[in-house]
């Protein structure tokens, strides 16, 4: 579904990404792991052309980035930061409807979407439309980001740190139904975080980077059973301890 | 009633607005009391002995504005001085140029200019001092005046710049006072009353000289010409006009000085002002006469106020037309930014009737200059306010907007625009503020609006006419301010 080809990235001459290789397949979430600076954002946003790279190819359903027309690649591809972005001039139902209008569906079609797309996130059409951004708790905006990302169908998802700003306990909640709405919807994920628990719980795959240049990479499980680097062995820690809780279930669901 | 009354005030504002297809006389005049009163009554004289529609564009500032709209069609006629004519028009010193055939002669090779007979009177610059001041010195003629070194002076800014005024005099004599300012005419006897000043320059037949009791000197070494006033008029416009000549020729030889020295003082001193007095002259009932001023007056305010408003609105408009685009571009291109808003930032820092000086030459007086100005005085806090409305857009919003694959119009649409609406706005609103103001000074100009009254009544020491001008052109900036202000809260996307 995604493929990066030794892809290397400079700003002048200062390196953002050097030869990263990786292929997402269809439906799987993978998990970009690290400190700010190590390069994840960058990768992310080579996906849908945002950012171009020096060298190497990024391969997106089987075609080159640099071929695709620019706007359809981006309307096919989901997008959420942690800024959520909504524009706060328009309410929760024009919000999640924008690229739907974009696209020029009839008013009953999008009307019909949003709030399907309300449902997934479990926010009551009838409760949020009407209502503006500002109205809306931190949890709640990030969960119209999500439904907005996913207007079109999406089989691609790009997640840049989405729930970086919520607290310990809405993290978690939003989390939980991200999962469940993801199963559902069988959407191939880039997620970027520095959030260790974050990434063992939501990545089929982690891919952890440092400096901009992957480290490891592999399925939680094989990561915590063997780590091959030193800094991956440090970074486990804290997670090894939280597994031992009552948190299992929701990692290997 | 309410609706018809409102019905008539829109329709007098709208005819306001529109020129008449018809095509009007229009008469010109220098900002000062006397040229006012003759060119009324050139105004007058046309409007009851003809059928033609009359214009005025009165207090124009100076000679050279007056000549040069006359020049170029933009008025049709002005009272002007014959010796003014030669030694600032034609440039010349020899005093056979300034003899009245040969001046007309070569006015008319020349311009096709002509002037009609003269009034009658002489009004040559004199210099003047209070009579007490004359008696307590001993002062009668400028050699007199001459041996005096303590005493203050201030002159009219034409008299300081003229060969014919300042300069020439000051060596003829050999003046040397102890101060030499500029002031304007009008102010500059309030001065002497309040013992600022001690000597200004006068005309021979201001009504002031009466009033305000003081000495005219004896110019004893005749340095000063012959100043005779007539009207000054396109030959062009009395073909078109047939009949216009004889009319305008009604009171050739009729004024002697002492009469004008009368009109001049009844002029000033009467709330009224010179249109009055002109009436009075062609001797019209008085009490008729009264009442219709009152109506004339208000009729007056509400026509400069729907001149006004409608230079500021097609300024603002034009403003907003290039103005919003050209923020918008900015905005997509910061390096083209920097330059333009420079170029901006300069453009509003000249002083405004520096701007509207500078734009004579280009554009001659009237209308265009004005709208020039006023529009390049409200094109930057648009352009402005747009760009960094745009700008300053938080970055995850257009990356969300740029990451969903919206077109650059969408993102102008659906983001840009309604986020920058309020600075935008803001922009708009400031700029109509300053247009309201800067619109008072386009009057100096020609371009009408309520800055006329105020500079007539600054001219004519009218404080009432001062008012008239003053107080709707506030209250225009204070509402025209809280009305988009109200629409700014209106638009405000943030909810």
């Amino acid at each position: 579904m995604i493929r990066f080809d030794q892809v290397s990235k400079f700003y002048g001459s200062v390196p953002a990404l050097r030869d990263f290789s990786l292929e997402a397949e269809k439906g799987e979430t993978v998990v970009l792991l690290g400190l700010s600076g190590s390069g994840k954002t960058t990768t992310l946003r080579m996906v849908n052309g945002m950012v171009m790279p020096s060298s190497g190819q990024v391969m997106v359903r089987g075609c080159d980035v640099s071929d695709w027309p620019l706007i359809d690649l981006r309307r096919s591809i989901g997008y959420v930061i942690q800024e959520v972005g909504l524009f706060p001039h328009w309410t929760v139902a024009q919000n999640v409807g924008m690229l739907p209008k974009v696209v020029e569906w009839d008013s009953k079609k999008t009307r019909q979407r949003v709030e399907e797309l309300l449902e997934l996130v479990r926010l009551p059409y009838s409760d949020y439309a009407l209502r503006y951004p500002s109205e809306l708790s931190g949890g709640e905006a990030q969960r119209v980001g999500v439904a907005r990302a996913l207007a079109l169908k999406p089989d691609i998802l790009l997640m840049d740190e989405p729930f970086g700003a919520l607290d310990t306990i809405t993290r978690h909640h939003t989390q939980t139904q991200f999962l469940q709405i993801n199963e559902e919807q069988n959407v191939t994920t880039l997620f970027v975080t520095h959030d260790i628990q974050e990434a063992f719980r939501i990545g089929d795959r982690i891919v952890i980077m440092k400096e901009g240049c992957v480290v490891e990479m592999g399925t939680p499980e094989a990561l915590l059973e063997n780590q091959e680097s030193d800094y991956t062995q440090e970074l486990l820690v804290s997670v090894t301890l939280q597994f031992s809780g009552e948190e299992k279930d929701d990692i290997t669901r | 009633m309410r609706s018809s009354r409102f019905i008539a005030v829109v329709l007098i504002l709208v005819l306001a607005v529109c020129q008449g297809s018809e095509r009007s006389i229009i008469v010109g005049s220098k900002p000062f009391t006397e040229n006012y009163v003759l060119a009324e009554l050139l105004c007058q004289l046309i409007e009851t002995n003809t059928n033609y529609d009359v214009e005025r564009k009165f207090g124009l500032e100076g000679t050279w504005m007056c000549f040069r709209a006359l020049e170029r069609g933009e008025i049709d006629l002005y009272p002007e001085y014959t010796g003014t004519g030669a030694l600032v028009i034609l440039k010349s010193d020899n005093k056979k140029d300034q003899q009245f055939e040969n001046l007309r002669n070569t006015f008319e090779e020349r311009f096709g200019i002509t002037w009609l007979e003269p009034f009658g009177f002489n009004n040559s610059w004199a210099l003047v001092v209070p009579e007490a001041l004359a008696v307590e010195r001993n002062l009668q003629t400028y050699s007199q005046l001459a041996e005096q070194t303590d005493l203050q002076a201030a002159f009219t800014h034409e008299f300081l710049e003229r060969k014919d005024g300042w300069p020439g005099l000051r060596v003829a004599y050999g003046f040397q006072f102890e101060e030499v300012k500029g002031i304007r005419h009008s102010l500059a006897y309030s001065a002497i009353m309040e013992g600022i000043i001690k000597v200004t320059d006068a005309y021979t037949t201001d009504g002031e000289i009466l009033q305000y009791d003081l000495r005219l000197l004896d110019d004893d070494r005749h340095f000063f010409p012959e100043y005779l006033a007539a009207p000054l008029v396109r030959l062009e416009t009395l073909q078109e006009f047939p009949g216009l000549e004889g009319v305008l020729n009604t009171f050739a030889g009729k004024i002697d000085n002492a009469r004008m020295q009368q009109l001049n003082l009844q002029a000033n001193e009467t709330g009224d002002g010179y249109p009055r007095v002109v009436s009075a002259l062609l001797s019209k009932r008085s009490m008729e006469q009264q009442v219709g001023l009152v109506e004339a007056r208000f009729s007056m305010i509400l026509r400069q106020t729907g001149r006004h408003l409608f230079l500021t609105g097609l300024a603002v408009l034009m403003a907003c037309v290039a103005g919003i685009p050209g923020g918008i571009l900015m905005s997509h291109n910061r390096k083209a930014a920097i330059a333009i808003m420079g170029f901006a930032n300069v453009v509003q820092t000249i002083p405004s009737i520096a701007l509207l000086g500078a734009l004579i030459p280009l554009l001659g007086i009237g209308f265009k200059p004005a709208i020039v100005a006023l529009f390049l005085y409200s094109i930057l806090p648009i352009l402005r306010n747009t760009y960094t409305g745009i700008v300053d857009i938080p970055k995850s919003l257009t990356e969300v907007a740029d990451a969903q694959g919206l077109t650059s119009s969408q993102k102008l649409t659906y983001l840009e625009l309604p986020q920058a609406a309020p600075s935008i706005l803001a922009g708009i609103r400031t700029s109509t503020v300053i247009c309201v103001g800067t619109g008072t000074l386009a009057a100096f100009i020609g371009s009408g609006g309520l800055g006329e009254p105020i500079l007539t009544g600054i001219s004519l020491n009218d404080t009432g006419l001062i008012l008239s001008g003053a107080i709707p052109a506030s209250l225009l900036a204070l509402i025209l301010d809280f009305v988009l202000g109200r629409v700014a809260v209106a638009v405000n996307p943030n909810k």
